[in-house]
């Protein structure tokens, strides 16, 4: 499953809402979007810009949109203004994706005050094995593939750490801090970058 | 395609990002918002004339006015280099060290602190006789003041921020009441001819002018949070240097037409006793005498809504600071976790708590809600501002001083200069006669209790940080990042060896 997919499905509970603030669950998405073309070689970072270093298309339908944009650009930009620009429709984009797959349903509903829209997903059991996958992995200090360890860095800079690991700041957080200083240093960074602009999202908040 | 194609061609991101981003109207609202003018005219003015008994507080705004003015060159000059930019400390942390940020970080959040608590007696003073009035109902201050701590708590953790465009329909109303006021008043002078005598600049060499500037920092404080909005600005180099220039020029014209405007109407001898004897319903008196009692109905309710709109709005300003503080790990590291909300709730919570536990001990003690809760704490916490603005004017001169920039000497130097000797002078008048400013003896414990508070938390913040510095360099290193600082990643050192991830991302 694309990492993107499995960050969706960590972030929404049984009833398909965010276990997150829109605006965390919206820079995380747009991260593991950007973590998906990175990890396939058509992007790269150097240091904080975002640049394009292979335009063969992605086999995957929306990483192939992703990548289209960010080739359309004139200029490149910083990975900080794509987290903000991807993270608009982030999560429209993945459960589109996710529903095609069939592992979600789309459902919208109307309020008085506003739009709401929940991604249940079809499988609840399945959702929460990945959970207890991770967070098993994660509490036993086991060794970890890069995708999952990537997946866990993706959890702590959103604020799903918590969830995750259930018990605060233990052992298993810290586990989790050290495996994810390990990755190489480009999705590092592109993990600092997101953790940043969601500690912002805080700071500057307006209605 | 050819190089000039791809750099005339519009980008599709800029396009979508700058749909969103803030001009200079916008800026000058949410700051001004914070400011809730209403509160100041009718609660912090007329309590200032009943306490310090002093006639120039018209003239003070306009001086605090100027000295702010001087002071927000090298602020906003500053702004455009550092991360965080909304909160002083920040400031204090890159030109002064990251101890002295520290301190200043601990100051201001005593200050806020002190600043949102004060209005519960506010609110819980002016409400009562409201009530009372209104629907005939006779309630202790403490009620409504719980009333309100409850809403602000509830708020506060849910994230519902007022919102936008309500907080700026108050803001234009609140002015416009005010302004009704101000031209009732003056077209009512007692004894039938407009005085100046309040404007004289005399009333500024008198023993307590200390006191009364002072409290005109009171009547600006949030005029520094335009720079918050530094990433979000249309054009960061000169929305939010405007929007700061205009929300000062704003604050101190309003302020000081509207404390001439009631000397005017009471007479210039006769301000200082009636303030004492009507308090924060002097303003709604000397209008009603003359617009009649619809119009002061509608200043009333506007009163109350805008010492709420401005008790949510400090709540999250100590909230975020709590929560960039918890980022930088400067204070615990659940501070700077949010709710599902997005809220940034142990800050919430635990300015909730503060302020419940004052309500009650004021409650039990039975001590004033108007001159002891709310013009103590507003003085004290305004005091708290001053230092913050002084010790942040003086670290923008070190800060351009150090490094190479490309800021004018006027907005590096000279402006700068100024702005720190002249705060200087009023921080040290403002301490001398920090007994008049309270209203209480020359010998009482509070006149040294609460200046001493700020310095023993300062002190406190700067072995905080020295106790990092040694303990936890990489905490110590992101001290004055904000949210950038993040809570656990920045903090790790880098992994020496390249670990079982190698496999990924190439290198």
């Amino acid at each position: 499953m694309p990492l993107a997919d499995e960050f969706f499905l960590l972030a929404h509970n049984s009833t398909g809402k965010p276990r997150l603030s829109l605006s965390s669950l919206s820079l995380g998405l747009a991260a593991a979007l950007l973590a998906e073309l990175i990890l396939e070689r058509r992007i790269a970072l150097a240091g904080s810009e975002l640049r394009v270093v292979d335009d063969i298309p992605p086999a995957d339908a929306l990483a192939h949109t992703v990548l289209n944009q960010i080739m359309t650009e004139p200029s490149s930009h910083p990975v900080r203004s794509w987290l903000d620009y991807l993270g608009k429709d982030a999560r429209e984009r993945v459960g589109q994706r996710l529903e095609r797959a069939g592992l979600v349903r789309r459902e919208a509903s109307r309020r008085p005050w506003g739009k709401s829209v929940r991604y249940e997903p079809t499988d609840v059991n399945r959702t929460a094995a990945n959970w207890a996958r991770l967070s098993t992995m994660l509490r036993r200090a086991e060794p970890m593939h890069p995708l999952d360890i990537l997946l866990s860095g993706l959890a702590l800079v959103s604020g799903l750490d918590g969830y995750l690991l259930e018990d605060g700041r233990g052992p298993a957080h810290r586990y989790m801090l050290q495996i994810v200083s390990t990755l190489p240093p480009q999705l590092r960074e592109l993990l600092n970058q997101t953790e940043a602009a969601v500690g912002d999202a805080v700071l500057s908040y307006r209605t | 395609m050819s190089l000039s194609e791809r750099s005339t061609r519009p980008s599709a991101m800029q396009t979508t990002l700058a749909s969103n981003r803030l001009g200079v109207p916008a800026v000058v609202i949410f700051t001004m918002s914070a400011a809730t003018p209403l509160t100041v005219v009718a609660g912090v003015v007329t309590t200032g004339f009943a306490v310090t008994g002093i006639l120039g507080i018209p003239l003070a705004f306009v001086l605090i006015g100027v000295v702010l003015a001087l002071f927000s060159v090298g602020y906003v000059a500053m702004a455009r280099h550092i991360a965080n930019a909304g909160a002083f400390y920040a400031y204090v942390a890159n030109g002064l060290g990251k101890p002295a940020g520290v301190g200043a970080a601990w100051v201001a959040l005593l200050a806020y602190n002190a600043l949102q608590v004060g209005l519960y007696g506010a609110i819980g003073a002016a409400a009562g006789p409201l009530l009372d009035q209104w629907f005939g109902i006779d309630v202790a201050w403490w009620v409504v003041a719980l009333c309100a701590w409850a809403l602000v708590a509830a708020l506060g953790v849910l994230r519902v921020d007022v919102n936008g465009r309500v907080l700026a329909l108050l803001l234009v109303t609140e002015i416009a009441v005010i302004m009704v006021f101000n031209v009732a008043e003056l077209l009512h002078p007692a004894g039938g001819h407009l005085t100046f005598d309040s404007l004289s600049p005399g009333n500024l060499f008198t023993p307590g002018v200390g006191a009364l500037l002072a409290l005109a920092v009171l009547g600006f404080v949030g005029f520094e949070g335009a720079a918050v909005f530094s990433e979000e600005s249309r054009d960061p180099r000169r929305t939010v240097p405007i929007a700061t220039y205009t929300s000062v020029a704003l604050i101190a014209v309003l302020y000081a037409l509207s404390s001439w405007a009631m000397t005017v109407a009471t007479g210039p001898d006769q301000v200082v006793a009636q303030s004492q004897q009507q308090q924060t319903e002097l303003i709604f008196n000397l209008a009603g005498a003359h617009l009649g009692g619809t119009v002061v109905d509608v200043g009333h309710a506007l009163f109350l809504t805008s010492i709420l709109a401005a008790m949510i709005s400090f709540h999250n300003t100590t909230a975020r600071y709590m929560f960039a503080l918890g980022r930088e790990r400067v204070l615990p590291a659940a501070f700077g976790r949010t709710a599902r909300t997005g809220a940034p709730h142990i800050g919430s919570i635990t300015q909730s708590v503060i302020g419940l536990v004052v309500i009650l001990t004021y409650a039990m003690a039975g001590w004033d809600p108007l001159v002891q809760l709310f013009f103590w704490l507003g003085t004290g916490g305004g005091f708290g501002v001053l230092l913050l603005i002084t010790t942040t004017s003086i670290a923008a001169l070190v800060f351009f001083a150090r490094r190479q920039h490309d800021e004018s000497a006027w907005a590096s130097v000279v402006a700068p200069s100024l702005a720190t000797l002249a705060l200087l002078v009023v921080v040290t008048l403002a301490f001398v006669n920090f007994a008049d400013l309270l209203g209480v003896a020359p010998d009482s414990l509070l006149r040294w209790a609460i200046p001493g508070s700020f310095v023993v938390v300062a002190v406190g913040g700067v072995i905080r940080a020295l106790m990092l510095r040694s303990a936890n360099p990489e905490v110590y290193a992101t001290i004055g990042m904000g949210a950038r600082a993040a809570t656990g990643l920045a903090h790790q050192p880098a992994a020496l060896t390249a670990g079982n991830a190698a496999g990924i991302g190439g290198a």
